[in-house]
């Protein structure tokens, strides 16, 4: 149990320091752990598995204005104003996050841990945020802001 | 400068160019693919066209055919051996990355990146001064 709790501590401050890199560098924006609760409503989920030396998934859950927002944020302000992004391309930017916060974490594991297989993240839609991630095993969530919208980043381990 | 973008994802293709514009590197034209299959497809057009591409920068993982496969079928094939392809990973600790450094890539860029990353990785490959704005 101590052990299963050093764990969780030592990936809540590999979660928040990736996250606020990927903001950082890709997006230029900053970014930071946050105690609001995202408004109800459609969100954007995009998961991305681990196998191999490491099990479990690591999950990101966008509400429609926030993932809509990060949108913007990817693709820059000569494009952003006034553009109503697709779906398409709201999902891929979501997945795209997804994906760098999973493999910025599988980056920071140890050489052993870090054979480990990153599977393409998949997108999907639905009402609110969920709190399990769907996976099995030890799950830290997170909720971040950035630019006024909150999201939950959950990385669940076996 | 014409540059080759492949990767699956919309967003990171759109990031990728305005990086590439903004970074002064004398790019003149990008032409973007979704996989390595049409990868290849937009080097034998260029070929065909006689304008030739000077870079590609390539995601590792994509559907069809990933970033591995189109360097080793761009050997076979033949086509554009001499341009450099830059791999542009969100997990430099995959397998897949070493495996196309030894298939041919010249390097690679780990997401997230910064402008300055792509800059000196870039004009290190096409020696050009960094920040001027000169082509190859």
């Amino acid at each position: 149990m101590i052990a299963e709790s050093c764990a969780e501590i030592r990936w809540i401050g590999q979660i928040d320091g990736i996250v606020a890199a990927v903001f950082h560098l890709m997006l230029g924006r900053s970014c930071g752990e946050t105690d609001e609760t995202a408004v109800p409503g459609e969100v954007i989920s995009a998961k991305v598995l681990f196998s191999g030396a490491v099990e479990g998934c690591c999950v990101v859950e966008f509400p429609a204005e926030a993932a809509r927002r990060l949108t913007d944020a990817f693709l820059g302000a000569e494009c952003a104003a006034g553009v109503a992004w697709d779906d398409a391309m709201v999902d891929d930017a979501v997945g795209e996050l997804c994906n760098m916060i999973a493999g910025g974490w599988k980056s920071r594991l140890g050489r052993q841990d870090a054979a480990c297989h990153l599977s393409p993240p998949t997108v999907e839609r639905r009402e609110g945020l969920a709190e399990a991630s769907g996976c099995d095993g030890t799950t830290v969530r997170r909720m971040y802001g950035f630019d006024g919208s909150v999201f939950q980043v959950k990385l669940t381990v076996r | 400068m014409r540059v080759l973008i492949m990767d699956d994802s919309m967003v990171i293709r759109k990031v990728v160019e305005s990086v590439l514009r903004v970074a002064g590197l004398g790019v003149d034209e990008v032409v973007f693919a979704a996989n390595g299959l049409q990868g290849l497809e937009a080097l034998e057009r260029a070929s065909s066209d006689g304008r030739e591409l000077d870079l590609i920068l390539s995601d590792v993982h994509m559907p069809v055919m990933d970033g591995l496969e189109f360097l080793l079928e761009r050997e076979r094939r033949g086509i554009a051996r001499g341009v450099p392809v830059v791999m542009i990973t969100a997990d430099g600790t995959d397998p897949q990355v070493v495996a196309a450094m030894a298939a041919g890539a010249q390097g690679y860029i780990s997401k997230p990146f910064t402008l300055e990353q792509i800059r000196e990785c870039v004009a290190s490959l096409l020696l050009v001064p960094a920040g001027t704005g000169a082509g190859r």
